[in-house]
């Protein structure tokens, strides 16, 4: 995806959490499993991404809270709204922040993940990529040269 | 689907029922949604509304004027939008319930807030801002 402008900066719905990302996104995807759809409203996790999933700069940190949804990965949301901000794979340090905090429209939507998991309650509309857990763990590993 | 449905937040904290069978499935497309819940919110309302688990550690956000949202204090889950102080009869997440099968989206709300990124593919009526608000009943609309 080529940098785009206006997607930089991002807040929960009660503006106590802020972030911004250090540069343009770098990808974004739709996670149709089952505990992002707990978390999320219960459709996919939209998510973006900086450059190598690097922490965003973070104003309000103070009303995070932290959720370890499994041993190698944290999900963080606002404590007084409860807007999921973001997922936290803690090995590899990438995190996965929701769309929904930034103003996303005019990106393209790159790919899903977990496809296996998604319900037949809803199907999107965007012609991406389509990966299994198990092939994202693939790519993922390959990204990080293991 | 059908009956009582049963439903729990991620980590299991928050638990409840809802009763009487799904009444609609709303998918909103909304601002604060789309916020809230990364993407729109897959919202189950049922007939004879929600019954909250004993000791579910629910904090309920006011959103705007007229509704409040509901989340999990433990794990963060998006679970409920309600209109301010309503008892019972409460949007529920689909993502929460453990059984969603069989359930078919009966309306897109806030169709004119529905952007390209993330949208969706099903085929529904469509309410508009104004319709949701003055609690008109789902008709067709133009996207």
């Amino acid at each position: 995806m080529t940098a785009t402008a206006g997607v930089t900066e991002g807040a929960c719905l009660c503006g106590a959490v802020r972030l911004t990302l250090p540069a343009a996104v770098a990808t974004s995807d739709a996670c149709h499993c089952s505990m992002c759809r707990k978390l999320c409203g219960g459709g996919p996790m939209l998510a973006l991404h900086a450059p190598g999933g690097r922490k965003p700069a973070i104003t309000g940190e103070e009303n995070l809270r932290v959720y370890k949804s499994s041993d190698w990965a944290e999900r963080a949301f606002c404590g007084i709204c409860g807007t999921p901000i973001w997922y936290h794979f803690v090995e590899g340090g990438f995190y996965s922040l929701s769309a929904g905090l930034f103003d996303p429209d005019g990106l393209t939507l790159e790919k899903q993940i977990f496809v296996e998991e998604k319900p037949d309650l809803y199907t999107l509309a965007n012609k991406t990529r389509m990966l299994t857990g198990e092939e994202v763990v693939a790519e993922f590993e390959a990204s990080q040269g293991n | 689907m059908s009956g009582a449905a049963e439903g729990a937040c991620l980590c299991g904290a928050v638990t409840f029922s809802g009763e009487g069978g799904p009444s609609a499935f709303w998918v909103c497309h909304c601002g604060q949604c789309r916020q809230w819940t990364s993407g729109p919110f897959h919202a189950v309302h049922f007939h004879g509304g929600i019954t909250l688990g004993a000791g579910s550690p629910l904090t309920w956000f006011r959103s705007s004027d007229i509704a409040e949202r509901g989340f999990c204090a433990v794990c963060g889950s998006t679970l409920f939008y309600r209109r301010t102080g309503e008892a019972r009869d409460w949007a529920t997440s689909a993502g929460s319930l453990h059984d969603s099968s069989g359930l078919t989206v009966t309306a897109n709300v806030w169709i004119e807030d529905m952007p390209e990124w993330g949208k969706h593919a099903h085929a529904a009526p469509g309410m508009t801002a104004e319709d949701f608000l003055e609690d008109r009943p789902v008709r067709e609309v133009e996207p």
